[in-house]
């Protein structure tokens, strides 16, 4: 059992528990809700789903992996034609699931299949192409929801898995570069400042000449056309858009709650006010405030030091998980791990981002740590599969 | 290649670091350096959100006369995040607001769920009232008040339809237009120009954060907010003429329902349109809109229909200026031929088909049969088009569609062709006689006023469509105004003899000692006109159409008229004689004072 690695596994536990409190004093003193019981019992869930991940070997999945991608497209689009308005929740009675928590795992496993597979012809233009309309699919599906920040979580897990297995950064960067000319473009002055980064990344690379002009035509194409199209649109349209992308710009709603956050945050100083004795914790926002802002309640209840400790756990397993990839001999076990490390972080990041106030609202739990059935077990099986490849990190 | 998967995976790492760092940067700098500050404001104050109004754009008449004006007065509202709706505070808020306790509650709960969005519950209210509101704000915690113009119509009933009246948006609108931004308790356009024309004139509402002690008393903006300035709304000039609308209404002063339109038709802008019956706009500028609306919408003459624009009628006679269009258009006649002659009615298949004047027509031409609009005369047309190519070119004139107006809503009216009758009365089930009623423009035709405008102003220009216009310019506050242009839709698909043997019957109809529109006749301008007579079923008496233009030969002025029940077309052609007279008269003043 020397190969089991305890680390992670105490890591994961000590936060969910951590959350399970948080939970309880996010709700505190309207507990008739008894969230915090409800994700004990995730919790419980969780564990099994750990073991599980433990005992199935990773051949599995590696075999299973197209099934694994079908079948939760299925899913997704199956919220598509639910009676009623399009949300992101499967109604099953009692338990409502949410497909999109696990779409993050099987779009790393569908990834991970294909790009090793396809090992010999990675920097293939038609390979990176396929990556791309995998991972666009679950990503047109999810955005219909509408659930932006899960979509975006998707095209993370395409850039992290084609970088590990080789494509060159250059391709990812011309890949990535559209967005970015079409967000810069909004500014003509930072646009053309990006335009001349662009340029000088690709002559100091030296790509093939027709990739440098296709890329460089195609960036010009999209900074002109984008200013050009918007100013096009009525100014509800314009508006619909930008509300999609930032709903913090509702000041009413999501907007007010964010500056509630930043009160929350910052009110909590070093120490924090103690445990339930948070003020815009009780008083605030219901229902986020246990899942997308539960940082702020965390935050103010016990402050700095709190958020460092939990954000010190949280590197702790990032970097053990980071760790077994590179020790691990099975590549396959080493693409998965990575990517569950992606979005592990990316989670992270985004939640306590947005919580800050650095980022748009978009609605991404915190992992291990939000209230929500569907993330918890997820993310406790996606532990479990790490902790199966470090048990057998010597074998090929 | 350099790097190996080791590499690759330490740079994931090293990324995940830097992100964290990031995070912890941001994290000190709200915890530690303005921890004071967050602090201060969680413990002692309160944020507000405080709203600012934008004012809703006016609407003024082709000359820059006000239809439309903003009266600054105070909406009182609840801010649910601070109010509670005890016993107490309702009971003393209703005595003096003057509202009933059992629909502040009801307000109260059917918003509530926004926290922070001030739920508005009297608008109107006057200075006085909102000083005693102000003396006692510890008394009524979440009680807000703003100023916020309403709409007043110094005309009160004139032009009610076209410029439709403003309203508290609704639950079913708010989901639809919760995106554009819009919120509870907005005002928006619920008919009309105003609904048409809601995103312009509306503008955009500004906002700004406020801290606000636990006493009420309002502390100054949070540090590291913006306040977000108003955008007033754009005003509108209409193309209507006050004076030439105040003529129309007075041309109707009698009518209890109908429709009048006056559009230029060489450009398509409306000049005047009256509906009746109609409302007076200033009822609908309280809150207590919804019930206004409901007892007007019960009544049974729908006072709130936009007759010009929603009502549907069968042309009748003034159709025949399709028939014979598009019987000279295909070479089947000219002006000059005459047909067999009317003996008060024709048999066709296994039935009569009478014309309106028992006693018969006789022998006519082209141009006679249209002043005298004799039915025998345009079955026969009828019959040699066909079914299929009446309905062709009637729907080349633009008919069963919308015409654009910016007005809202508006009805597309109906043409009936071969695939409807055949669902309708099966394939076998309709004879070809059905041909002979569209031609007479009887049937399940419908149109609605404005469909006819149009088509009788591009008859007058020589064939030009133009897409009837009621914006003339968009005058935004802080930008230079937008001028609307003629809009060209389309041209008429007949010859220019077909339209210059219509306008000939028309002038005839006037003019003509025979004429059916002889009641028109004015002297000093030349008048062309058709009349038409639509036969309602269950026995009531028929509609009363007339369209005309004038001068003749060189038209200005396109009037439709429409009025319900009131019998033949003859009969009510003195109503586009006064509209005329006047008409002329005021140009004639207008070119003196020039």
């Amino acid at each position: 059992m020397r190969r089991f690695d305890l680390i992670i596994f105490v890591t994961v536990i000590i936060i969910a528990l951590i959350g399970i409190i948080v939970i309880y004093g996010a709700t505190y003193p309207s507990s008739s809700l008894a969230l915090h019981k409800k994700q004990a019992l995730f919790f419980a869930f969780g564990l099994i789903a750990m073991v599980a991940g433990i005992l199935i070997p990773l051949k599995v999945h590696y075999l299973f992996a197209y099934y694994y991608y079908g079948l939760t497209c299925l899913l997704l689009s199956a919220l598509l034609f639910q009676p009623g308005e399009v949300d992101r929740w499967i109604d099953l009675g009692i338990i409502n699931f949410q497909p999109s928590e696990l779409a993050k795992l099987v779009l790393i496993i569908t990834m991970s299949r294909f790009l090793l597979d396809q090992k010999k012809h990675i920097n293939s233009f038609k390979i990176i192409l396929i990556s791309f309309l995998m991972t666009l699919v679950p990503f047109l599906l999810v955005i219909k929801q509408p659930d932006l920040g899960t979509g975006l979580v998707f095209f993370v897990i395409l850039i992290v898995m084609l970088f590990l297995s080789g494509v060159k950064p250059l391709y990812i960067f011309v890949g990535v570069s559209t967005i970015l000319s079409l967000i810069f473009a909004f500014h003509w002055i930072a646009w053309a400042a990006y335009f001349v980064l662009l340029i000088t990344i690709m002559v100091l690379s030296r790509p093939p000449l027709k990739l440098t002009a296709v890329t460089i035509l195609g960036n010009l194409l999209i900074g002109i056309l984008t200013p050009f199209l918007w100013n096009r649109l009525h100014e509800y349209q314009q508006e619909r858009i930008l509300g999609f992308l930032d709903p913090g710009r509702d000041p009413f709603g999501t907007g007010y709650q964010l500056i509630q956050s930043k009160i929350a945050l910052g009110s909590g100083g070093i120490t924090g006010k103690g445990f339930l004795n948070g003020t815009q914790t009780k008083l605030a926002f219901l229902p986020a405030k246990a899942t997308d802002f539960i940082f702020a309640t965390l935050g103010e209840q016990f402050g700095l030091i709190g958020e460092i400790v939990i954000l010190g756990l949280f590197l702790l397993l990032l970097y053990r998980i980071v760790k077994i990839a590179i020790e691990s001999r099975n590549t396959f076990g080493k693409l998965v791990c990575t990517g569950i490390a992606a979005v592990i972080f990316v989670q992270i990041f985004v939640n306590i981002g947005v919580t800050a106030g650095i980022m748009p609202v978009t609605g991404l739990p915190l992992p291990l740590i939000s209230y929500g059935g569907t993330s918890l077990v997820v993310t406790m099986f996606m532990i479990g599969l790490v902790l199966n490849v470090g048990l057998h990190r010597w074998e090929y | 290649m350099g790097l190996d998967f080791k590499d690759k995976n330490k740079i994931v790492l090293y990324a995940f670091i830097l992100g964290f760092v990031l995070l912890g940067l941001k994290l000190f700098y709200l915890q530690v350096s303005k921890y004071e500050y967050y602090n201060k404001l969680s413990q002692e104050n309160r944020i507000r959100m405080v709203n600012i109004k934008a004012t809703r754009g006016e609407i003024l008449d082709r000359n820059g006369n006000p239809l439309v004006l903003n009266y600054p007065t105070y909406t009182v509202s609840l801010l649910p995040f601070e109010f509670s709706p005890t016993e107490e505070v309702v009971s003393s808020l209703a005595e003096l607001l003057e509202l009933d306790e059992d629909y502040i509650i009801e307000r109260f709960f059917k918003y509530h769920d926004k926290q922070y969005s001030p739920i508005p519950i009297k608008r109107k209210v006057d200075f006085e009232t909102i000083s005693i509101l102000e003396e006692n704000n510890l008394d009524y915690p979440g009680v807000l008040h703003e100023v916020d113009p309403i709409r007043v119509y110094p005309y009160n009933k004139m032009a009610c339809h076209l410029i439709g009246y403003t309203g508290e948006i609704s639950v079913g609108e708010l989901r639809e237009r919760y995106v554009e931004g819009l919120k509870a308790g907005d005002w928006v356009g619920k008919q009309g120009v105003e609904k048409h024309m809601d995103n312009t004139l509306r503008g955009r509402d500004g906002y700004k954060l406020l801290e606000v002690k636990v006493t009420g008393e309002v502390v100054g903006q949070v540090e590291g907010t913006d306040e977000i300035d108003a955008q007033p709304g754009a005003d509108l000039w209409l193309t209507i003429d006050t004076h030439l609308q105040m003529v129309a209404e007075s041309v109707f002063a009698h009518v209890e329902r109908g429709a009048l339109i006056a559009m230029d038709p060489r450009n398509g802008e409306i000049l005047a349109m009256v509906s009746k019956p109609d409302y007076d706009l200033n009822i609908f500028s309280s809150l207590i809109s919804d019930t206004i609306w409901e007892r007007l919408s019960s009544e049974e003459t729908h006072p709130m229909l936009n007759r010009c624009v929603q009502g549907t009628y069968p042309p009748a006679s003034i159709f025949k200026i399709i028939t014979a269009s598009a019987a000279i258009d295909k070479g089947y006649i000219t002006s000059d031929s005459k047909l067999q002659p009317c003996y008060g009615s024709i048999w066709y298949g296994d039935r009569y088909f009478r014309c309106w004047k028992s006693s018969g027509h006789f022998q006519l031409n082209l141009i006679q049969a249209i002043a005298q609009s004799c039915d025998i005369y345009f079955y026969q047309l009828g019959l040699r088009l066909g079914l299929d190519e009446w309905v062709e070119y009637t729907n080349k004139c633009m008919f069963g569609q919308k015409t654009g107006i910016e007005i809202t809503p508006e009805m597309s009216g109906f043409i009936p062709n071969r695939d409807y009758y055949n669902s309708r009365y099966g394939r076998r089930g309709w004879g070809y006689g059905v041909v002979f009623n569209l031609a007479i423009g009887q049937g399940e035709i419908l149109v609605t006023p404005i469909q006819l405008a149009q088509f009788i102003s591009a008859t007058a220009n020589g064939g030009r469509i133009f897409k009837p216009q009621l914006v003339k310019k968009i005058v935004p506050v802080y930008d230079s105004p937008k001028i609307s242009k003629p809009l060209l839709v389309g041209t008429l698909p007949f010859s220019q003899q077909a339209l210059q043997a219509v306008r000939l019957g028309m002038i005839e109809a006037v003019n003509g000692e025979m004429g059916t529109g002889k009641g028109a006749y004015m002297e000093g301008h030349l008048v062309a006109g058709k009349t038409g007579t639509a036969q309602v079923p269950h026995g009531q008496v028929s509609h009363a159409l007339f369209a005309a233009f004038a001068p003749a030969y060189d038209p200005e002025v396109v009037v439709i008229i429409i009025l319900e029940n009131a019998g033949s077309g003859s009969a009510i052609a003195y109503l586009v004689r006064q509209f005329m007279e006047y008409y002329f008269q005021q140009r004639k003043i207008e070119y003196a004072t020039f």
